[in-house]
């Protein structure tokens, strides 16, 4: 078992693209845990380790053996974080689980919203940040002005940043030996009762939860009966072991290691992110940040093919089970018949969802535009959370509606401050802050509804600034606003699973611009559709679909009946993906059309 | 069970803009061609175990009952050519004496001398490929005949007592209400026995779907030709050519032979250039490519297909419900299930399908709409 002043536990924190999965892979090679010959892209990214049992592990965290110039052998353990704003709670995390994060930053790009919002999280944690100036090598590079915004950005000394180049291998070594100078060791107390806490968690279907731990106090080894400190449940550990990055069988886990363990934890819920294991007789203090993770985005997900509601039902159990944030419950649409009233994360947790629902289970889905959980308080004194705008009560019995907010920060080259200031004032925001970071960069800090970020805000966002802007948000409260629910019809019949709810201000743009839009995508049938928005008994906009006045192989001769027998199956293909509302056929993207809204 | 022949004569003196069938101009290669088509069809008849339609002694079985020559423009063909490509058939099958023998002719090439040869050789129909009665409908599909010819050619051809279908065009450039409804009775009058009137498919990659594609051309509207076809089937059916297909209308005894064996799934084999069969279970294609054809004939298919039950299911639906006579209701139920019971429900109360003795069958604004409406049974 390393002492603990000769541990490092680190992260790396890095954009999309600036280099992190190049950095990790070098560290991996340049300390030997993997030889050149098994080098491969994206060794970290991409490690369904097939174990010798056949079981198949993410592996979250790896333990590295660096020998220093000092002649000391260090143990090295690199803690992998999910790179998307969804996971930022698994993102705060993974980052409590170390004393120091690398921070990436590309030499040709400078820093961006997710970098900022990262390294403020690892800043809240108390981690020393070693920062490196990456692809330095590159003609475009400017490190004088990144280490600059570095500092004025971030706010963090970073004269003496790393420069460095993960692909041409340049200022690795020095990255290495900085691990050991700049990220303080571990401290915990190696005989007080067993605290680690668990940074990740992952469902295996043969051997149960996979937790990953983070030892703080005490020991961990095989055999002992543990406690889930939120829950209370005891449990036995099965097996220990550490990513080298290849899975390696230990006995025993001390202060400061990283790990991780098999108890026979069947259920995924039970083993919580963040949560304190200790040991099962102990009762020692929790360690902070612990919080229960909470759907922000709901959808209602339904079988294309109205028989598939029991398979579907039995992959959202199965999903359940490896996926602790998703939450669901049955839904039942006049329109599409029965499905699931589905909890995600974020947009990128629910794309996630759905197509693993799609290539795992093989399902076909349709989803519906996603909102929010609103609360409301009804005229008798109740309050309520809704997350399905079919369930709201009827406004005579609404005293008031209070619905999610965000801080948005956004960081952009300052040519693109206005249309992204229209951009937000569009979407309700509320300016908090802006200000230059560096010459031509700007940070933009607004509040905002979360229905009006999810609503294609980040899509809107990069197409406006080409790209530049980058995005960052989180959860700040809820606030009372002036909602109503909006009904859209189909020949005259609500489409509940289209209802949603709406800023009373924005509810007639809204539903001219959302019936449009629908308009496009419902290709013209046998009969014409009408598409009208309603605020109560109120229609709002209508939009006409034209019936399609002819659809017929006119010429079926000359024995060629393949070939005509194929565009009718290819006809009948192209409406699988569509959803058949009384005499109407409606393909999925109608569904998300308010996502499209210009 | 009787067999038909089609075959494949794809010469054509210029291509018109709307046609997607495999055709050439190099009229040089017609003698070549011809040779080809004879080695398939030694070939084929030699290749079998079981021989098809072979002459054999009282000749009931596999009895050829239909041929069609189709193209290109059949008309284009040499008389000594054609001799030979009769003169094969009959030695190798056992071609009926009452045989329905069609043959597809140009305006131009259709005159008393003509009919006369062709008539010798047995042919006892003729195709007309007249499209329109209107100089500028004819000139913007490149056609090269004139309405005067046109006329000419149809009195030829029924003054001769050749059984004689006319092949007209709905949704043509240039075409108003007015001039369709011309053509419609002027063909009519002109005392044809049937008639195939087919609405403009524009086929992908034709000269009229680009010209169209580029606004160069425009068409008439889905409406009116919607409304125009549903209209021509009240003024046929008033002159006695009664629609037995989505675009096919004939006089009492005047029904295409042939054609009902596509629609029926009966048996035919295809001889040339793109020609297609279908043999048992087996459906399959020649090359589009006449040099190849020519070059590798009778070894030249490109296309064969083996049918499971489900696509000859789907063949059975689109094709009965393609005919007037649409599909018997208990065969529906056999093939749909209680999905055809519903079908059948929404069809008849949204006005697509009609019910007529234990039959359904489409409604002209049903049939207008088929596409669609049948491919929900696929």
């Amino acid at each position: 078992m390393p002492e603990p002043r000769y541990i490092r536990n680190f992260s790396i924190i890095a954009h999309i693209d600036h280099g992190k999965t190049t950095l990790s892979d070098r560290l991996l090679q340049m300390t030997g845990a993997v030889e050149q010959r098994d080098m491969h892209e994206q060794m970290l990214d991409d490690m369904d380790l097939e174990r010798e049992r056949g079981i198949t592990i993410k592996a979250r965290a790896v333990t590295l053996q660096y020998k220093a110039k000092d002649g000391q052998e260090y143990t090295f353990n690199l803690i992998d974080t999910p790179g998307h704003v969804d996971f930022s709670y698994e993102v705060s995390r993974s980052l409590a689980a170390c004393e120091g994060a690398i921070l990436v930053v590309d030499a040709t790009q400078g820093v961006e919203a997710q970098t900022l919002a990262n390294s403020y999280l690892a800043i809240n944690n108390d981690l020393a940040i070693l920062p490196v100036i990456n692809k330095v090598d590159l003609p475009s590079a400017e490190p004088e002005r990144v280490r600059e915004q570095i500092e004025n950005v971030i706010g963090i000394d970073a004269h003496d940043a790393v420069l460095a180049s993960a692909k041409a291998g340049i200022g690795v070594e020095e990255i290495l030996e900085k691990i050991i100078t700049h990220i303080p060791p571990p401290k915990g107390d190696a005989a007080g009762p067993l605290r680690a806490m668990l940074f990740d968690s992952w469902y295996d279907s043969y051997r149960g939860v996979v937790c990953f731990v983070r030892m703080i106090d005490g020991e961990l080894h095989k055999g002992m009966k543990i406690k889930m400190m939120s829950t209370g449940r005891e449990y036995e550990v099965a097996e220990l072991g550490i990513f080298t990055p290849k899975p390696k069988t230990i006995e025993s886990l001390g202060v400061g290691e990283v790990g991780f363990f098999f108890a026979n934890i069947r259920d995924i819920v039970q083993a919580k992110i963040g949560d304190t294991i200790t040991e099962a007789k102990a009762n020692p203090v929790a360690l902070p940040g612990f919080q229960e993770v909470k759907p922000m985005v709901f959808a209602g997900l339904f079988p294309i093919i109205t028989e598939e509601y029991e398979n579907l039902r039995d992959a959202v159990a199965k999903l359940k089970l490896n996926d602790a944030s998703f939450s669901y419950e049955p839904e039942n649409s006049t329109a599409l018949g029965f499905g699931f009233r589905c909890g995600f994360l974020g947009l990128l947790h629910m794309e996630i969802i759905q197509e693993r629902l799609e290539r795992e289970f093989n399902l076909e889905l349709l989803t519906t535009a996603p909102g929010v959980r609103y609360r409301v308080l009804k005229t008798d004194g109740e309050w309520i959370e809704i997350e399905n705008p079919q369930k709201l009560p009827d406004p005579a019995y609404i005293a008031k509606i209070e619905e999610p907010f965000f801080e948005v920060t956004m960081l952009t080259t300052d040519e693109y401050v206005g249309p992204i200031l229209a951009l937000a004032i569009d979407r309700r925001g509320t300016q908090k802050k802006m200000e230059y970071v560096a010459a031509n960069r700007v940070m933009i800090v607004y509040e905002m509804p979360l229905n009006e970020v999810i609503l294609d805000f980040f899509d809107k966002l990069k197409s406006i600034s080409r790209g530049y802007a980058s995005l960052d948000y989180q959860f700040i409260g809820y606030r009372e606003s002036d909602l109503v629910k909006m009904d859209i019809l189909v020949n005259g019949e609500p489409l509940d699973a289209l209802s949603l709810i709406v800023h009373k201000d924005k509810a007639f743009a809204r539903g001219k611009m959302l019936v449009e839009k629908m308009k496009e995508f419902i290709p013209r049938q046998m009969f014409e559709v009408a598409l009208q928005a309603a605020i109560g008994n109120r229609v709002v906009a209508r939009e006409t679909v034209k019936a399609l006045r002819k659809n017929v192989l006119a010429k079926c001769y000359g024995g060629d009946i393949s070939r005509k027998r194929k565009l009718l199956e290819k006809q009948k293909e192209g409406k699988k993906r569509m959803k058949r509302v009384g005499k109407v056929e409606i393909p999925q993207e109608a569904f998300l059309a308010v996502l499209k809204i210009d | 069970m009787p067999l038909s022949i089609y075959v494949h004569l794809p010469f054509c003196t210029q291509h018109c803009t709307y046609c997607p069938f495999a055709i050439s101009t190099d009229l040089a290669l017609q003698d070549e061609y011809i040779d080809a088509l004879l080695r398939e069809i030694d070939g084929v008849v030699r290749a079998s175990g079981a021989p098809l339609g072979e002459r054999r002694a009282g000749g009931a079985h596999h009895s050829i009952d239909s041929i069609y020559l189709g193209g290109g423009t059949p008309s284009r063909t040499s008389i000594a050519n054609l001799s030979r490509l009769f003169a094969r058939l009959r030695e190798r099958f056992d071609v009926r004496d009452d045989a329905e023998i069609s043959m597809e002719a140009n305006p131009e090439d259709v005159d008393a001398d003509a009919l006369a040869r062709w008539r010798a050789l047995g042919v006892n129909r003729v195709s007309i490929g007249v499209q329109s009665f209107h100089d500028d409908e004819l000139r913007a599909i490149s056609r090269v005949h004139d309405r005067a010819r046109a006329i000419a050619a149809v009195r030829a051809a029924v003054g001769s007592g050749m059984r004689t279908n006319l092949d007209l065009i709905l949704g043509l450039p240039a075409q108003t209400p007015e001039s369709f409804r011309e053509t419609l009775d002027l063909a009519v009058s002109l005392g044809a026995g049937h008639l195939s009137l087919y609405m403009l498919d524009l086929e992908e990659k034709t000269p009229l779907q680009v010209q169209v594609e580029r606004g160069r051309v425009a068409l008439p509207e889905d409406e009116s030709v919607a409304a125009l076809y549903e209209e021509a089937i009240i003024r046929l059916d008033a002159a006695g050519l009664h629609q037995y297909e989505i675009s096919n209308f004939a006089r009492d005894g005047e029904v295409c032979r042939h054609n009902l064996r596509y629609w029926t799934r009966g048996e035919y084999h295809g001889f040339g250039l793109a020609a297609h069969s279908f043999i048992g279970d087996e459906r399959f294609a020649n090359t589009r490519d006449i040099r190849r054809y020519i070059a590798e004939s009778p070894n030249a298919r490109d296309f064969s297909e083996t049918l499971g039950a489900g696509e000859a299911r789907r063949e059975t639906l689109f094709l009965r419900l393609r005919q007037t006579s649409g599909i018997l209701y208990e065969d529906l139920v056999g093939l749909c299930g209680q999905e055809g019971i519903a079908w059948t429900e929404r069809g008849i109360e949204d006005g697509w399908l009609r019910r007529v003795d234990g039959r359904v069958a489409f409604t002209p604004q049903g049939f207008l709409q088929s596409n669609d409406f049948i491919s929900q049974l696929f």
